[in-house]
């Protein structure tokens, strides 16, 4: 067996392959009564992992996040049959991959009736309503139990139904806020002795909805092992809350010990570390695409490097002719202390200054240090190592054309995830959901529509 | 109505161009801002988003420009380099509405744009279904 | 190296302030209205957890990652819905434990022993065991085969092709025990172009998928490209790995009976969360701008400055987007109808081009300028638009709904002390997940561990800790 390890992975991780793999969650079925991307992401992870899921939106024009899209410019169309001249905002790209689209209107008792005839043939469903609001409903976790013991359902948001802060609503970068992410993110306000070197900043949110989109993986990691429990052990199904804000706490788990424990308050440090030097992210002063009309490329580069055992940041040093911070920071203990590190990075920037991110990063790799440029979504999307491992790729849709698209959240060597299709229109799938799970007739569904419970 | 007493809104008393000072340029500054709307420039102190000095006549060169600027009657506004901040963009000509995208970046065909009833089979666009480009 | 000497303050203990009761949390509130409330209560308050089952304790877990926290994140999920996790750790242990803050060494968390260990490290040593194991000794490769043969997922994160060379890759370990799941972690990955090198730890792959990229200030705001505040790229990542090893526990008891293997990266997580990059760059080739505290899709939807920090508020639609400027015209009339009276403001969806947002967010910043993030947040929850501020770790600590809902929890640990953390985030009804103690030190269950799961005897062990094998 003369097959080298990384031509092995190549062929058992290969993302051609995936079709030819069984789904690991073939014939599991949940609702995804989700609006914006907290909730949609959860049941969106279960549907790349096979299961059919169905997502439940308001009528006509669907939930929230269709209407959500950068600079209001890139939609795909249509929104619905309905509305042909209307499209989806790319907002709502990245948690509704897989899925069958039902149109139901919650607030109808109709409506509520089918979402009962759903349940009791679903293995889980997944809510992101305001707590409460389902059970109003006569569809929450204490009535479809009772259709369905073997419900597993995963109720997700912000602050969750219980407790002082019952009422707030909440959105992912005021989870971010409220959570504690934003506190150490981003540029301290200033750096004493290194005043207009490096930037003075404000607290900054993460550039993706992490609490959103992460906190639905947790959900969707949590209903994988109640789904475990009950089919191997228990036989019943479950019932969780998962709090926005609370993941944010569960991120800071160690800056929260050492609050309790010192008193200490984390503050943001910037592009550096805490734990390590040298490791940051370094401002490069050239641009890899000096004049291109793209903004977002023309800028000039930035470039991970990291050296922080005593022989590589030596060997690094010497390398950018800095010999003599070598010799003043001999040990790690003496370059993570905080008073020392801006001047390494200084020294560092300003070696830099006249360097592509690329030319840094060569330069480093050819010295055996470790380095990673910092590369924009085009550098991604265009990236031999992203796109031969489906990291990204393209789907060929069948609605809306050739789309590009993030690719599922890991490899597997038997059952892997993977993506049939990007999204839907909203009550694309009306007909097909309402015959096959609830027996409704043509006519009937025609009524239904005309009343706008569908 | 008088933005005189604001911080982080600058009537220009030259030409009453009411000039935006983004909060995050602007919330720490001391130095010059040069109006948009007629070329003064002004040194302004701002601590933590409160005007502490300014604004006062002063001579060129700026420090910074103000994040937009616009007249009191909305009539006319400014957004070129030259007098307000850059704005980031996606893509070289900014639109800010719906650009209809029949073929994507690599060419090939995607359903980016207003369909009518006609275009559709079911809920899918017929040019999709079909593989042929839209009209 | 000496101490240093910590600072002369005060430090309360936690909760500096009482956490309220419920009859505080539910005063005046009509019984039908809290109803659900309470009944969520009896379902999921966490004081009840320990009389309830756990969904994984029939799964045993083998973390042989270091360094990074990639893998300890991701055995963490498991360790807190109940499965048995074994932390493998090189003799010595893992150098994660030595790190801490600005190498301040009095900031680090002693065990009853002596010994000291890192926060960081800390934080995801719930509820696990700790073994020592060379593998760079045949002997110690040989050990880790027959635990392959006694567990049911082993998660190692050695560069990419090691434990293959070393005969314990999942080409062997698959061999000797079909039923193993068994999971790489890194950064990039174990294959490809710009697969890991030794040394890759969080940010490279937050550097390498666009997040830092897309995320600070724009450079007309002064800002740069910036990185997460904490390793967040692994917390993702381990969360993916997680997912994958449990869908495959999954296939393997209800259907084929076989294990497999699954490669989760920090890069692949946060790529598939990067929301819409990479469909708005299949469309027309846009580059994803870095648009700092503000949102290239939605206003108002932002974090902007205030008196006495930072403040989020949302309010996308026309609802809330009058009922923020009636907010702030109560106090500065004229801000609010100057912005009420642009019509280039008028549509909702006109609001969205960046000017309009500097139009937006400097005036409404001139109204946060003159007020505290608690007067803010009060006066806009007055007309029912949600707001937060941006909360430090302290405040974030004394938050009453957060000690009410038990997000942290103080562990009076056996080997530790009593540690505040963050606890489990499965808040659940039947099967909660839970945190039974903080961490072991290096090997603490060598002991244990080599006994019970390979039938070592004492004269066994004392001869490996010899040759340096454990």
């Amino acid at each position: 067996m003369a097959v080298s390890f990384e031509e092995y992975c190549r062929d058992v991780f290969d993302p051609k392959k995936v079709f030819s793999k069984p789904e690991p969650l073939k014939g599991y079925r949940f609702l995804s009564m989700t609006q914006y991307i907290l909730g949609p992401s959860c049941a969106n992870y279960l549907a790349e992992l096979g299961a059919e899921v169905i997502k439940i939106e308001l009528p006509r024009r669907g939930e929230p996040m269709r209407h959500t899209t950068p600079f209001n410019e890139p939609l795909l169309y249509p929104l619905s049959k309905w509305l042909p001249d209307k499209g989806t905002g790319l907002g709502f790209f990245g948690a509704n991959h897989n899925e069958y689209f039902l149109s139901v209107d919650f607030h109808k008792p109709e409506g509520q009736e089918i979402v009962k005839m759903l349940a009791a043939k679903s293995d889980g469903c997944v809510e992101n309503y305001r707590a409460g609001t389902f059970d109003r409903w006569g569809i929450g976790y204490r009535q479809l139990s009772q259709i369905n013991p073997r419900i597993i359902y995963q109720w997700l948001g912000g602050f969750g139904g219980w407790g002082p802060g019952r009422k707030r609503a909440s959105y992912d970068i005021l989870g971010q806020a409220q959570g504690g992410c934003f506190s150490v993110t981003g540029w301290p306000v200033k750096i004493p002795g290194y005043e207009g070197k490096f930037p003075s900043g404000l607290p900054s949110k993460h550039t993706i909805w992490i609490m959103d989109y992460w906190g639905g993986m947790m959900g969707a990691f949590q209903i994988l092992a109640a789904l475990y429990w009950r089919d191997n052990v228990s036989g019943v199904g479950d019932f969780y809350e998962y709090s926005q804000v609370q993941g944010a706490q569960r991120h800071l788990s160690d800056a929260i010990a050492l609050y309790g424990r010192h008193g200490l308050v984390q503050q943001r440090w910037g592009n550096w570390d805490v734990l390590l030097c040298v490791h940051g992210i370094i401002k490069c002063g050239k641009s890899s695409y000096p004049g291109s009309q793209f903004p977002a490329e023309a800028e000039e580069g930035f470039c991970l490097v990291s050296a922080h055992t005593d022989a590589d940041y030596a060997k690094l040093m010497k390398a950018v002719g800095r010999d003599d911070l070598a010799k003043k920071f001999p040990t790690h203990d003496d370059r993570v202390k905080a008073e020392n590190q801006p001047a390494m990075y200084e020294a560092l920037e300003a070696w830099a200054k006249d360097k592509t991110k690329e030319q840094v990063h060569e330069f480093m790799q050819k010295n055996g240090i470790n380095s990673q440029p910092v590369l924009n979504s085009k550098e991604v999307s265009t990236n031999e190592h992203f796109l031969q491992r489906g990291n990204v790729h393209w789907i060929d849709d069948p609605t809306f054309g050739d789309v590009f698209s993030q690719g599922p959240v890991f490899m597997a060597s038997e059952t892997p995830p993977r993506h049939k299709w990007a999204f839907k229109p909203v009550g694309a799938d009306n007909e097909y959901v309402l015959s096959k799970l609830c027996g409704l007739s043509k006519s009937k569904i025609k009524e239904l529509e005309s009343q706008d419970v569908i | 109505m008088s933005f005189a007493q604001c911080s982080l809104l600058l009537e220009c008393s030259k030409c009453q161009a009411v000039n935006y000072l983004d909060p995050f340029t602007f919330w720490f500054f001391k130095g010059k801002v040069k109006c948009a709307g007629c070329d003064a420039i002004w040194a302004i102190e701002i601590d933590n988003g409160t005007r502490t000095s300014g604004p006062t006549a002063a001579q060129p060169p700026h420090d910074k420009l103000p994040g937009f600027a616009q007249t009191k009657d909305y009539k006319t506004d400014w957004r070129s380099p030259d007098k307000v901040s850059e704005a980031p963009k996606a893509r070289p000509d900014f639109q800010g509405r719906p650009i209809p995208i029949y073929k994507n970046v690599r060419g090939k065909l995607v359903s980016g744009g207003p369909l009518k009833p006609e275009d559709l089979v079911g809920s899918r666009a017929k040019f999709i279904l079909e593989g042929r480009p839209y009209k | 190296m000496a101490e240093q000497k910590k600072p002369d303050i005060p430090v309360l203990p936690w909760p500096a302030v009482a956490t309220p009761t419920p009859d505080e949390v539910y005063a005046g509130e009509a019984d039908a209205k809290k109803e659900y409330a309470l009944w969520l209560e009896s379902a999921l308050r966490q004081s009840e957890n320990f009389k309830k089952p756990e969904a994984l304790d029939r799964i045993r877990v083998l973390d042989c990652t270091a360094n990074m926290i990639i893998g300890h994140w991701c055995s963490s999920l498991f360790a807190e819905k109940g499965a048995e996790v074994i932390m493998v750790e090189p003799p010595g242990g893992d150098p994660l434990r030595k790190l801490t803050p600005f190498g301040r060494k009095e900031y680090m968390f002693k065990d009853t022993s002596g010994g000291a260990v890192g926060a960081r490290f800390l934080a995801e040593a719930r509820s696990k065991q700790s073994v020592t194991l060379n593998l760079e000794t045949a002997e110690g490769r040989e050990l880790l085969k027959k635990l392959a043969t006694q567990v049911d997922v082993i998660i190692e994160n050695a560069p990419p092709g090691d434990w293959d060379a070393k005969g314990i890759g999942y080409r062997q370990l698959s061999q000797i025990n079909p039923r193993l799941v068994y999971c790489w972690v890194g950064q990039l990955g174990q294959w490809g172009p710009m697969k890991d090198k030794p040394g890759n730890l969080d940010p490279t792959a937050q550097a390498a998928c666009g997040f830092v990229h897309g995320t600070g200030a724009p450079k007309s705001f002064g800002g740069t490209p910036t990185r997460s505040g904490w390793w967040m790229a692994d917390q993702v990542g381990g969360t993916t790995a997680a997912i994958g090893i449990m869908t495959a526990l999954h296939y393997r008891e209800r259907v084929s009976g076989r294990g497999q293997f699954i490669e989760a990266t920090a890069a692949n997580g946060v790529i598939r969360i990067l929301d819409y990059n990479w469909g708005w760059y299949g469309m027309d080739g846009s580059i994803r701008p870095r648009y700092g505290n503000w949102d290239l899709a939605i206003n108002i939807y932002a974090v902007n400055p205030c008196k006495d920090g930072q403040i989020m508020v949302g309010g996308g639609h026309d609802r809330l987007w009058f009922r923020i400027w009636k907010t702030v015209g109560k106090d500065q009339p004229a801000l609010e109808q100057h912005i009420i009276e642009d019509p280039k403001l008028k549509v909702v969806t006109d609001r969205l081009p960046h000017y309009m947002q500097v139009e937006t967010y400097t005036t409404l910043s001139e109204w946060f300028k003159d007020n505290t993030r608690f007067e803010a947040e009060t006066k806009l929850q007055a007309e029912e638009v949600a707001s937060g501020g941006v909360s430090f770790l302290d405040e974030v600590c004394e938050t009453p709904h957060y000690k009410y809902r038990g997000h942290m929890e103080v562990i009076d640990d056996q080997n530790y002390g009593p540690v505040l953390i963050g606890s489990s985030a499965f808040i659940g009804y039947r099967t909660p997940g839970r945190v039974k103690w903080i961490g072991r030190p290096v090997g603490f269950d060598n002991d244990d561990v080599y006994r019970r799961l390979l039938g070592l005897t004492k004269a066994d062990m004392d001869g490996l800790k010899g040759k340096g094998v454990i």
